[in-house]
């Protein structure tokens, strides 16, 4: 089996904890829109 | 109670049988039980009632850490913790703790160490009530301008998850305007356009998308450094291939 190179872009998403106790700082209680993982079509 | 370990808040009067019965176990020789009650003075003054607050999203884990510890030193069969909240009043109880174990010596140690653990860790608080006139009421021990302080920059989040188009978009709007001032997004969601292999083409900020409100913009180094440092609460990485 020959090996070739694929395109891929990788990204990386995150929230830290210091981005929420900036939320929580300002008395609001902070919310986490999470996209559900899916499993890519092949 | 599947684990052997039941604790609870309650605004009720307590009921010690009842806690007996939730530590009960054919193996167990002995059930210890201690019950706290409310006492009618304090350093030569009156009593009359005390008050309890709590913070129960935090007291109910730290009673919770508390019994399982105990449960697991000293070889337990089962732990209950029921603490009163609200007006006490005089010599009622205000705390039940029950432990059961094979063996009696376990048993008392562990609930006398639960109860120091429980008074000296719990986000529990108590307001004593005075009959002298002048007397002000008075929170008691670890009360906590310090601890209340703590618990706001500790605020818990929400998260709302679903697949695209279930109406988390929606949702977070309807509360959002029901409840002004009451919820917000963080702000810095990082995110890496970062490639491997062959394609490079790192991503600016899309239009409508502002460094800093919707997102952080971060190097991959940046962003791993602080994957490696435990700095965040939730990241993913999406690789899509192009083929």
């Amino acid at each position: 089996m020959s090996s070739r190179l694929i395109p891929v872009s990788s990204n990386y998403y995150g929230t830290t904890i210091a981005a929420v106790e900036e939320v929580a700082k300002t008395g609001r209680k902070c919310i986490l829109d999470i996209e559900m993982e899916v499993s890519p079509l092949q | 109670m599947e684990d052997g370990v039941y604790v609870s808040l309650t605004n009720g009067p307590l009921n010690p049988s009842h806690i007996i019965d939730m530590v009960r176990s054919p193996s167990a020789g002995a059930i210890v039980l201690f019950a706290g009650t409310t006492r009618d003075n304090f350093a030569g003054k009156t009593v009359i009632h005390l008050d309890y607050e709590a913070f129960p999203a935090l007291a109910i884990p730290s009673l919770r850490t508390i019994s399982t510890t105990a449960k697991s030193r000293w070889s337990l069969h089962a732990v209950a913790v029921v603490h009163r909240l609200g007006r006490v009043p005089i010599g009622e109880e205000s705390i039940l703790i029950a432990v059961s174990s094979a063996h009696r010596k376990e048993a008392w140690e562990a609930g006398e160490w639960i109860l120091e653990e429980v008074k000296r860790k719990t986000e529990i608080w108590k307001r004593e009530s005075y009959a002298e006139p002048g007397e002000e009421p008075q929170w008691k021990e670890n009360f906590p301008k310090k601890i209340r302080e703590q618990n706001e920059g500790r605020m818990r989040p929400i998260v709302i998850s679903g697949p695209s188009g279930c109406g988390k978009s929606t949702l977070l709007k309807r509360l959002f305007e029901r409840h002004p001032g009451k919820f917000g997004f963080s702000v810095s969601r990082k995110i890496l356009e970062g490639n491997v292999l062959m394609v490079d083409t790192s991503r600016a900020p899309r239009q409508g998308e502002e460094n800093g409100r919707e997102y952080h913009f971060v190097s991959r180094e940046e962003f791993e450094k602080l994957v490696k440092d435990g700095k965040f609460i939730e990241y993913t990485q999406c690789i899509s291939v192009y083929e």
